[in-house]
């Protein structure tokens, strides 16, 4: 019930509801993939570099896939690698940003060395490290792993700082006159507020899983036979698909890039500006 | 002695016009307030927190930012024996007014001072800001010559405002506004924040200030003690409209509107220990006010007519205005 | 035997990193009884150090000396659950209604946890009972409040609510830090009424903290004046307010403005320009600004003299 009335409130934001619909035909692509009638990995399965027609709606390759049925597949690979990324650097963030705002002294400070040594450490960099080592073996559940360790840091200090201001305000105090023990001060008083950093940042996070996975594969440095956006065109640009005219295998893959990083970008905007603490409390309620 | 108007306003509205995700709201934080201030007087405005006052004093500085709008009406300021129409001349000549001619310490002004400045040179900056083709040296000297004029140690010009109290920073921002002589300077909860010995030396400071440059204070506090020691007259404020105006003797002598005297009756004193109450109930909300008179939930006297009806102010006595039914109807009596 | 026992409290903060340490003296050695069913107000301006006393009696600062007693037993240093039992005894209102409460969370919600961790009540009937019972002590409606998240309240019936909260334990005693310094001057009454009737209707124990000399005039049996961390004068509040001793309170009580015209000031004052120096200040804190200071006052610190049942801190009253 509440979170049809949230919903409703947000798909007044043109914003919102733009970054939605795309998603939701996007997702529904992914789903769909499930129905195609040839595997991603077989080739030649097509007759070769057709444009696109009705037959073929993206057109094939010159590996002799249809492009529909691998962009399906790629759109399904790249969203559920940048959730499981943004899901894990979200649980490690949480869990170390709200032990360390809350427990202090010594735990605080070890947390923090870790956190300020990953920030500080050059990211790219390493990724291609890790992509060199692992080569071919580099799947995407590894890959989000190891991203997920990378990005938790920064989102990390940012809780805990939030917690730190919460834990100095007097409701702290009404919550523990209240009888109330620590664990559930931090789970009732504090996670709302810093829900609205977690949200934000997940999409964000998703933003630049996309972002590197796409970059490392056209580097070639990820297994090209899991069909994602960036694999995709890593075989497109060394086919030199432009170079002879087949334009569709770039353009399709690109345009659903674009739209994602849009449509993810506008939600986030959105549901944290609505999500912004001040703005809730001037919402909840007929506020006087 | 005949006194002489500096700014008046006629039948003043201003509103907040929300948009909160696709729902409007509208909060009519000031309604059809006219008010007419003296030079040379210190004019004080009472009422209780959210009635609007701040709003109103926004609008008399015109400096209306959205979400804040005005509605209707005027705001006139008398300089020089010319009047002019606040919101009917351009920014250009609007700025010309800022400062030289009215000034405003906002609400809470004492904790925006820039941290990292020393006294002096935010006395420059905002110097530099509103006046043309000084010196440095000549604006230090009127910092300086200011600074001493009102009483203050001159050694504060040297120190960083997180050096200072409280008490003391306050006094700066209220210095700070008067440099440039204005000729009206509104403040607004200027010792709300403070403590009573803190706010009698803000108090103290205003009211030299008022006795030296002959210019017109116009207060906001909803603490009557204050008005009592510094206003030469007084508005009450209650739910955007102002509901009883006149000279400060007058208002704590005969106070005629009931919600007046919850609040001059409710202050205890020393030495007296019979039971005081407040006005029952909580302040209505400005964006559904309550039908009629907006006092009326609260009010033990009411009866049909003020659910109904606005109650308009009305001057029953040479200088007091009162908007009551019930004083219309003239049951006032002597209660 | 007192309800509460205040003995020689001082609490000193460290501000400032390794390079610059500075030493602030919050509480200065200060000491005093709350009896059963009485109002005990402490006055005193800004930062003279009420909340910090406040919150060390609670529990929730330290005392860097002195000790707490309550009802004979010290209550320092007690462990967390002896510290939870302590709640049902004594509890809390704050100077501010709009942050005691989180913004993100109903109101009530406050309420039931308070009678279920506490073991107060074990179904939502019970519960629902105490909460009207309370609700209705301080003049609010269960229906008005139910189901609503603090900005739908004012300051006025939110104060009052923190109140109802405070004490759904039936508490001996309450300590309540400003708790009606943010509230409107209009509805400042209510909401001290309310104190008063607690003690007279419930016998409850209230430490009134404030820096209005009026209310704490109004409704308290005792007071001590605080000046930068120390009590200068205690004793009844009738005499200590009607004839105050010290030059500060004397001071303090002179600054009240009073609601009539005819009163108005008609002497001038001095400020400190800093707090700090003041807190650093040898001997009397006050005699930079004292109108009768002595030689002695800026070298020595005053102790306590009894004139006539109230205790001064100052040397004017030596002999
Ligand atoms: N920037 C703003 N946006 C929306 N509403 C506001 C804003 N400022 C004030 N209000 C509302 O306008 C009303 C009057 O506020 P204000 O003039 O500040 O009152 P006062 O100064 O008397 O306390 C209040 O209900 C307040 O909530
Ligand atoms: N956590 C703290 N750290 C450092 N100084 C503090 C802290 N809390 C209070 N103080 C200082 O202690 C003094 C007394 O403060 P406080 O007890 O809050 O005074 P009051 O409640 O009377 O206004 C002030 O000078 C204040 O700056
Ligand atoms: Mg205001
Ligand atoms: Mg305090």
């Amino acid at each position: 019930m509440k979170m049809l009335i949230y919903f409703r409130d947000l798909m007044s934001d043109k914003r919102f509801s733009f970054g939605f619909t795309v998603i939701i035909i996007l997702t529904v692509l992914a789903l769909i993939s499930v129905m195609s009638p040839y595997s991603p990995v077989r080739w030649n399965v097509v007759p070769e570099e057709k444009p696109p027609s009705l037959k073929y709606l993206m057109g094939t390759t010159s590996l002799g896939q249809d492009l529909f049925w691998i962009v399906c597949f790629s759109i399904k690979n790249s969203l559920i690698f940048a959730l499981t990324t943004a899901f894990l650097s979200r649980v490690l963030a949480i869990v170390a940003g709200m032990i360390s705002g809350f427990e202090g002294g010594i735990v605080d400070r070890s947390i923090m060395i870790l956190s300020d040594s990953l920030i500080s450490l050059p990211r790219v960099p390493v990724l291609i490290l890790v992509g060199a080592i692992f080569r071919e073996g580099l799947n995407l559940y590894i890959l989000a792993l190891v991203m997920a360790s990378l990005s938790w840091a920064w989102d990390a200090r940012v809780i805990r700082s939030q917690i730190l201001s919460l834990r100095e305000r007097d409701f702290t105090l009404t919550a523990i006159l209240s009888g109330s023990k620590s664990l559930s001060v931090v789970f009732k008083e504090y996670f709302p507020h810093i829900l609205p950093i977690v949200f934000a940042s997940t999409l964000n996070n998703m933003l630049w899983a996309i972002g590197i996975e796409t970059t490392l594969s056209i580097l070639g440095l990820t297994n090209p036979l899991i069909p994602t956006l960036g694999t995709t065109l890593h075989w497109a640009l060394s086919y030199q698909a432009l170079f002879l005219g087949v334009w569709w295998w770039v353009f399709f893959p690109v345009t659903v890039l674009i739209l994602l990083f849009i449509s993810v970008y506008l939600l986030s905007v959105s549901i944290s500006e609505y999500l912004d603490p001040r703005m809730r409390i001037q919402r909840i309620g007929q506020a006087r | 002695m005949m006194s002489v108007e500096v700014l008046r306003t006629e039948n003043l509205k201003s509103y907040y016009i929300l948009d909160i995700f696709g729902k409007k709201k509208v909060i009519k934080a000031v309604e059809d307030v006219s008010i007419s201030i003296k030079e040379n007087e210190i004019y004080g405005i009472a009422g209780e927190s959210g009635c609007g006052k701040s709003t109103l004093l926004k609008a008399m500085f015109a400096a209306v930012e959205p979400p804040q709008r005005i509605i209707g009406g005027k705001v006139i300021y008398r300089d020089n024996g010319k009047e002019y129409d606040v919101y009917h001349i351009s920014e250009e000549e609007r700025k010309k007014f800022r400062w030289h001619f009215i000034s405003y310490v906002p609400q809470g002004s004492m904790s925006v001072l820039n941290p990292v400045m020393k006294i002096k040179e935010i006395f420059k900056d905002f110097i530099e800001t509103h006046t043309k083709g000084k010196t440095k040296e000549e604006i230090y000297e009127i910092a300086e010559s200011h600074i001493r004029d009102l009483g203050l140690p001159s050694g504060i010009l040297d120190a960083y405002p997180h050096q200072l109290s409280g008490g003391m920073r306050q006094r700066i921002t209220i210095a700070l506004a008067t440099v440039l002589s204005p000729k009206v300077v509104i403040a607004d909860e200027p010792t709300t924040a403070l403590d009573v010995v803190t706010q009698r030396g803000v108090i103290q400071l205003l009211k030299d200030i008022q006795a030296l440059k002959r210019n017109t204070i116009i207060i906001v506090t909803h603490d009557m003690g204050v008005h009592a020691n510094m206003a030469d007259r007084i508005a009450i404020m209650y739910a955007g409209r102002i509901i009883e105006e006149a000279s400060t003797e007058e208002i704590f002598e005969n106070p005629l509107h009931p919600y007046t005297r919850y609040l001059i009756y409710s202050i205890p004193k020393f030495g007296d220990k019979k039971k005081r109450e407040s006005a029952p109930g909580a302040p209505p909300s400005l964006s559904n006010p309550p039908s009629g008179c907006s006092f009326h939930p609260r009010c033990p006297f009411a009866f049909e007519k003020c659910r109904e009806e606005v109650p308009p102010l009305k001057e029953y006595k040479v200088g007091h205005k009162v908007a009551c039914w019930r004083v219309e109807e003239g049951e006032n009596a002597t209660a | 035997m007192p309800l509460l026992e205040v003995r020689n409290l001082t609490k000193i903060f460290t501000i400032g990193n390794v390079f610059s340490r500075k030493k602030v003296i919050a509480v200065d050695n200060i000491s005093f009884d709350v009896e059963e069913s009485e109002i005990f107000t402490i006055a005193g301006e800004s930062g003279c150090g009420k909340t910090t006393t406040a919150k060390i009696i609670l529990g929730f600062e330290e005392a860097t000396s002195g000790e707490i007693v309550y009802k004979g037993k010290r209550i320092d240093h007690i462990h967390h659950r002896e510290r939870r039992e302590l709640l049902k005894e004594m509890q809390a209102v704050f100077q501010n209604p709009f942050s005691t409460f989180n913004p993100l969370r109903k109101v009530d919600r406050y309420f039931y946890e308070t009678l279920y961790n506490l073991g107060i009540a074990d179904t939502k009937e019970k519960a629902d009972e105490i909460i009207k019972e309370k609700l209705a002590a301080v003049g609010i409606s269960f229906e008005e409040f139910v189901e609503k998240y603090p900005n739908e309240f004012s300051g006025g019936q939110l104060q009052r609510i923190s109140i109802a909260r405070a004490l759904l334990t039936n508490p001996s005693i309450l300590i309540a830090d400003e708790p009606v310094s943010m509230v409107d001057a209009s509805l400042r009454m209510s909401i001290v009424n309310l104190f008063k009737d607690l003690k007279d209707k419930y016998g409850v124990s209230v430490v009134y903290i404030t820096h209005d000399l009026t209310t704490a005039y109004y409704i308290s049996d005792r007071i001590a004046i605080m000046f930068r961390g120390s009590i200068v004068e205690i004793g009844p509040a009738e005499k200590v307010l009607m004839e105050p001793r010290h030059p500060y309170t004397q001071l303090l009580k002179e600054s009240v403005p009073e609601p009539d015209p005819n009163r108005k000031w008609n002497t001038r004052i001095n400020l400190s320009e800093t707090e700090q120096s003041e807190y650093l200040r040898q001997g009397c804190k006050f005699s930079g600004r004292c109108p009768k200071a002595m030689e002695i006052c800026k070298r020595e610190s005053p102790p306590y003299f009894d004139v006539g049942g109230v205790k001064v801190k100052c040397f004017l009253y030596k002999d």
